[in-house]
């Protein structure tokens, strides 16, 4: 091996890297949904199973869903939702702690199960 | 016979980087409660990095498979996917850039679009496997490619002399096999 630790283009190779990252930030920012009353969608094995908004619960709440090891339970109340326990290994999951935005996921990728917040819709037009 | 002992030697200098991507790939744990949850640093990567340099691109993917096995025996069917697909792409990343662009890129470049390319092969495992929930995960996971490839390129470079003495043993003995 006669490559050298550093040469120039490596900065480029960091560079490319980055603006491709801010890019794609920026695409997944302008693609959200509007702000409004949040809603939860719970997914597992690319099927949606549950859907609810998080100020349908004004106490703290535990939701359980079935899963292949057991089952997964999650926290929920209007200010977010966390993952609480899941059977999976690593439990990068209940490690993400409590999302509450629009555009934020949990993801357990051995069980395949997501939550994922997207932003409610406006019903009410006034004018 | 000669055919032979050049097999037993290459299997064996297969079998001992690939033993060195997997205890690599399990003492990464250690760091892993540093960094964003599901984010890990890729030290395994150090030894199919030497390896995509120094003994082609075979060997090399065969060390990216037996660490994605690592990954199957230990962490489970998905995670042995986004393993076996990270790993041979960047793998294939690294041999040809080492092979065809190593006098425009160093150590640092090629071992950030090893990382990059890792990264994007596992996010997009993981799309097909979640759809679009994964795609908040993106940006940081892609952009992580950047100081994570710095480190191992960096611990590639810190370790090189000793991995080079024992690839000149092992030359030594193709030598006199």
């Amino acid at each position: 091996m006669k490559t050298r630790f550093f040469r120039r283009a490596d900065i480029a190779v960091a560079a490319v890297i980055c603006l491709l990252s801010a890019g794609l930030l920026l695409w997944i920012s302008i693609g959200k949904s509007p702000a409004g009353d949040p809603i939860v969608q719970i997914e597992h094995n690319g099927k949606k199973i549950d859907e609810f908004r998080l100020s349908e619960f004004s106490e703290e709440t535990e939701l359980s869903y079935p899963v292949a090891d057991g089952e997964i339970l999650l926290t929920v109340d209007a200010d977010g939702v966390a993952v609480t326990s899941s059977p999976c290994v690593g439990h990068t999951c209940v490690k993400c702690g409590r999302i509450s935005a629009p555009g934020e996921s949990i993801v357990c990728l051995p069980m395949r199960f997501s939550v994922t917040i997207s932003g409610g819709n406006v019903d009410a037009v006034t004018g | 016979m000669k055919k032979r002992s050049l097999s037993v030697t290459l299997l064996t200098r297969t079998a001992l980087l690939a033993a060195l991507a997997v205890a690599l790939s399990a003492l990464e744990n250690i760091f892993t409660p540093l960094l964003p949850p599901g984010v890990h640093p890729g030290f395994g990567n150090i030894a199919v990095m030497f390896a995509a340099a120094e003994m082609g691109l075979p060997w090399a993917m065969t060390i990216a498979v037996i660490k994605s096995l690592f990954a199957l025996a230990t962490r489970g069917g998905v995670a042995f996917l986004m393993s076996f697909a990270g790993g041979c792409a960047s793998c294939l990343v690294m041999w040809a850039l080492f092979r065809f662009a190593s006098a425009r890129f160093g150590l640092l470049g090629i071992s950030m679009a090893g990382a990059f390319t890792h990264n994007l092969l596992q996010l997009a495992v993981s799309f097909l496997l979640f759809g679009k929930a994964i795609l908040a995960y993106a940006p940081l996971l892609l952009l992580l490619a950047v100081p994570c490839g710095a480190v191992t390129g960096a611990l590639l470079r810190v370790s090189l002399h000793i991995l080079r003495k024992t690839y000149h043993i092992w030359k030594k003995d193709k030598r006199n096999g």
